[in-house]
């Protein structure tokens, strides 16, 4: 418990309060890890090799494209890394702990504390406002009240919404909802945020500001970011992109500045 | 603490979703909740209006708070002491006695079997409501001695639409004279004051006199009627015992006759079998006889048969012979004859004595031919002589044989004759024997019909009824005494108790006063109606369940189809780490939310609405009126039970849908 509190004041430190005081993970301990990871899954009667003995490592304050063409395994591999999947081979570390093994409910917890996920599609929860999407998880963790929706405020001032809180899902645009659930995702202060593919239900003007979004939240604030994307253009958002090709890593290069 | 958080979790989801969720469904939801609970409330409260109805009517009606009957007599005498000690005792606010007084009550040729109550008017007041149901007329005076108050049950008063009416008289109104037919037979008139009307079947169907009424009337004249009655069913018995033994002595002058018939009957049985013994020994001489004339026919029979047998020979062996040889010879004769006759024929005429010699001898030839033909045809008649006695010797002794047979079977018959006589003396002397045994009978018979003679008529002299003048003594003396025992007496006892006592207190006060009667509560009474009730809470639960059957059902499809919409977005709650507790926690926490809106709105429809239509409108059931009434007991049931049915009908698909892998809930199929 005072574990989680303590990695919890790493994000309190992202929007300024009396609560100073915190460590920042530092050093070799990478945020995330796969260490060959494989998935296989079946397909009617045919064996699809999704991912094969991937391997990597995100250093905390990156902000890492996953890029591939369709069928790659790029959001398969974002699966495996959000814990919403488990791999058939291979092992995944979070901050240097292994997760791969745990219990759903274990992987569960993980995923409210310290993982942060935006997917694809709006993925938004219809009956409640925008203020309130964004403090749902923190509610889930026991955050008062009070305490949830000045976080949430926060967020929403910081992914340029602070002026929707009140809207429904239903009443914001595609690229707002893209933020209210980055900042949903950032309400637990997560090692990572992962974003598959956050652009490609968007406009390319909404898709541009989601980016902003994501480039600004990493570069001010440090957030680490995971993305995919199956556009070249996205790449220079990133500081690192790693190429996947038939499920294998085809290239991890550091990203022009 | 961890628990906490889910369900904090799942009563913002299930508050959110209901307030901003679509309206159409969660409207529908609440109505079909309102259906069921009312659906599911109505009957309960059907059943518990009619026991109310039921007993409010037997309490006000018929049997009051508590009713005492007398115990194995017919009626309680001495009666008001008794109800001095009744009313004062604690918990008693008024009792009245009733006494039942006449059987039937009629008018012109029409009559009704009804028990006619003689009541204490102001008392009766006290304790019933009847008094207050007047539907014509007034009410009774206490010193009213010719008046009566009828039900409607029994006046029917015109007023054809009463279930009731086509039983009663009819056409009886306030006013109006019908005869009453009071217990000891009698039957005097009354003048109806009123026709009450409680519309309760069982009370309606009453008659009522004052005790004033009944004492005028029923009073000496009935007793000393009733000792009379008495006097001659006295009468009628120890005549029938008479005619009784008048019987037995004829049985028993009968029984002697029969002793005596059987007595010559034994002896004719004695002599039978005597005499069937000699005729036994007759014949078997005559059998012996028959035997002997059997063996002789049959030799007889035998010579007969060796005579005829011996004719046969003799005619086969001489007869046949000799007449050949007679003819033979007659044939040889009569050749020589021929010859000489030619001879003679051609002897020349020259030649005279010759030919007169030859002459002789051809005669003297002729002649012995012609003797010989005679002998011939002698014989032969002797063969045919011979040949008749040889046939008349067969038919002799056919008919020696046919005697013989006969003797034989007459033989056999006489054997025959002769067991038979033998068993039939057998049988005569076991008759002779049954016959003895039977005198036997027959003597003891008429001597027990001679006792049974005698012992009638001394019980004849034994229950001979009192004399003509003790009787009149009796009479005289009843006739005389001015307060007869069946005045002051009661059929039974009603008490009315204070409103805050209980029967059963009352019961326990009164307890000094149980020597010889029952206490009865309604409570005893209304187990009538029982059956009935029982009915209706058997269709009650059958109802009951397919209610909150039908209730489970349509949740169970609205929660699926809503889970079914939202599997992508549970997906995603489950993804960003949304405990499956909270989301299957927050369907749960809505179809309960949905329950109770829909049974507090189905509580106020019910009472509200329904309960005040159905008094201004009752429900008639053969027991009366009867309106709905709320057990608070079955409201709380059935709000328990409609709470915990939506939250499993809700539980299951949830449960479901959770179960699924995050992937098929989000992408899948």
């Amino acid at each position: 418990m005072t574990d989680r509190i303590d990695k919890v004041s790493v994000v309190t430190d992202l929007f300024p309060g009396p609560e100073q005081a915190f460590e920042v993970p530092q050093g070799p301990v990478p945020a995330i890890s796969a260490e060959s990871v494989s998935k296989a899954y079946r397909l009617g009667s045919v064996r699809v090799q999704a991912l094969d003995a991937v391997s990597l490592a995100v250093v905390p304050g990156e902000m890492v494209c996953i890029m591939g063409k369709s069928g790659s395994g790029k959001s398969t591999l974002l699966r495996q890394l959000g814990l919403i999947d488990l791999p058939s081979d291979g092992r995944i570390h979070l901050e240097g702990r292994e997760v791969t093994r745990l219990p759903e409910s274990r992987r569960a917890a993980l995923r409210l504390e310290r993982l942060g996920y935006v997917f694809q599609e709006y993925a938004l929860i219809a009956s409640l406002t925008a203020e309130e999407n964004v403090y749902l998880p923190a509610k889930m963790l026991g955050r008062r009240r009070r305490e949830c929706r000045v976080r949430a405020a926060q967020l929403l001032e910081q992914v340029g919404l602070g002026d929707r809180m009140g809207h429904r899902p239903k009443e914001l645009s595609g690229g707002e909802q893209q933020r209210v659930a980055i900042a949903r995702a950032l309400v637990n202060a997560p090692a990572i945020l992962f974003a598959d593919e956050p652009t490609a239900n968007l406009d390319s003007i909404s898709g541009r500001t989601v980016m902003e979004t994501l480039t600004q939240l990493n570069r001010d604030l440090g957030v680490t970011v995971v993305f995919v994307s199956h556009d070249p253009d996205d790449r220079h958002w990133a500081t690192r992109q790693i190429t996947l090709r038939d499920g294998r890593v085809e290239g991890d290069d550091e990203a022009p500045p | 603490m961890i628990a906490f958080r889910r369900l904090r979790v799942a009563v913002f989801l299930a508050l959110r979703s209901l307030a901003r969720g679509n309206a159409g469904v969660t409207a529908m939801s609440v109505s079909m909740m309102t259906a069921v609970f009312v659906s599911v409330m109505f009957l309960p409260s059907l059943i518990a209006g009619a026991t109310t109805g039921v007993t409010s009517q037997l309490v006000g009606t018929l049997t009051g708070d508590l009713s005492i009957t007398p115990d194995g007599q017919p009626s309680l005498a001495d009666a008001s002491a008794y109800l001095e000690q009744v009313r004062a005792a604690e918990g008693v606010a008024a009792a009245t006695g009733i006494r039942r007084v006449g059987t039937q009550v009629g008018r012109g040729g029409d009559t009704l079997a009804v028990g006619v109550d003689a009541i204490d008017p102001e008392s009766y007041a006290e304790v019933f409501t009847t008094p207050q149901h007047l539907l014509e007329g007034e009410y009774l005076r206490p010193d009213d001695t010719d008046g009566i108050l009828l039900g409607i049950g029994v006046a029917g008063a015109d007023e054809t639409t009463r279930r009731t009416y086509s039983s009663s008289l009819k056409t009886v109104h306030a006013g109006d004279s019908v005869d009453v037919t009071l217990s000891g037979g009698e039957t005097h008139t009354f003048v109806v004051r009123g026709v009450y009307e409680n519309g309760f079947p069982l009370s309606d169907q009453g008659a009522f006199i004052t005790v004033a009424a009944a004492d005028s009337r029923v009073s000496d004249t009935q007793v000393s009627a009733e000792i009379r009655k008495a006097f001659d069913a006295l009468d009628e018995i120890s005549a029938a015992v008479g005619d009784a033994a008048d019987s037995a002595g004829e049985l028993a002058g009968g029984a002697d006759a029969l002793a005596s018939a059987v007595g010559s009957l034994d002896a004719s049985a004695t002599r039978l079998a005597s005499g069937a013994w000699s005729s036994a020994s007759g014949a078997t001489d005559l059998r012996d006889m028959a035997s002997s004339l059997a063996s002789s026919a049959a030799a007889a029979a035998r010579a007969g048969k060796d005579l005829s047998r011996a004719l046969d020979s003799a005619g086969t062996s001489v007869a046949q012979p000799a007449v050949a040889a007679a003819s033979a010879s007659a044939a040889t004769a009569g050749d020589v004859a021929e010859d000489a006759a030619a001879l003679v024929a051609d002897c020349p005429p020259a030649q005279p004595a010759y030919c007169g010699s030859v002459a002789r001898h051809a005669a003297l030839t002729q002649d012995a031919a012609t003797a010989a033909a005679t002998s011939a045809k002698g014989t032969r008649a002797l063969a045919d002589s011979l040949a008749e006695a040889a046939v008349s010797a067969h038919t002799l002794a056919g008919s020696l044989g046919s005697l013989s047979a006969g003797a034989a079977s007459l033989a056999d018959g006489a054997a025959q004759v002769a067991r038979g006589s033998t068993d039939v003396a057998n049988g005569a002397a076991s008759l002779a024997d049954s016959t003895d045994t039977l005198l036997g009978e027959a003597e003891r018979v008429a001597a027990a019909a001679h006792d049974l003679a005698d012992a009638l008529q001394t019980s004849t002299k034994d229950s001979a009824a009192p004399d003509q003048a003790s009787r009149d003594d009796v009479l005289a003396r009843l006739d005389s005494t001015p307060s007869a025992p069946s005045k002051d007496s009661v059929t039974r006892i009603v008490i009315r108790t204070d409103l805050v006592a209980d029967a059963a207190v009352v019961e326990d006060e009164l307890e000094p006063l149980r020597a010889g009667v029952q206490f009865l509560s309604p409570a005893d009474l209304s187990s009538m109606i029982q059956d009935q009730l029982d009915t209706f809470t058997l269709i009650d639960n059958i109802m009951r369940v397919m209610s909150l059957l039908v209730a489970a059902i349509t949740v169970l499809i609205i929660t699926y189809v809503d889970l079914t919409n939202r599997r992508r977005q549970i997906g995603i709650e489950r993804a960003i780490g949304i405990r499956s507790a909270s989301i299957v926690g927050s369907y749960v926490i809505r179809s309960v939310i949905t329950a109770a809106v829909g049974t507090v709105v189905g509580w106020l429809l019910f009472r509200f609405v329904l309960v005040p239509v159905v008094e201004q409108h009752p429900f008639q059931f053969p027991s009366g009126p009867v309106v709905l009434e709320i057990v608070p007991q079955v409201t709380r049931s059935n709000v328990v039970i409609l709470l915990v049915v939506a939250a499993l009908a809700a539980l299951l698909p949830a449960v479901r849908t959770v179960r699924m892998r995050i992937l098929d809930a989000i992408w899948g199929a």
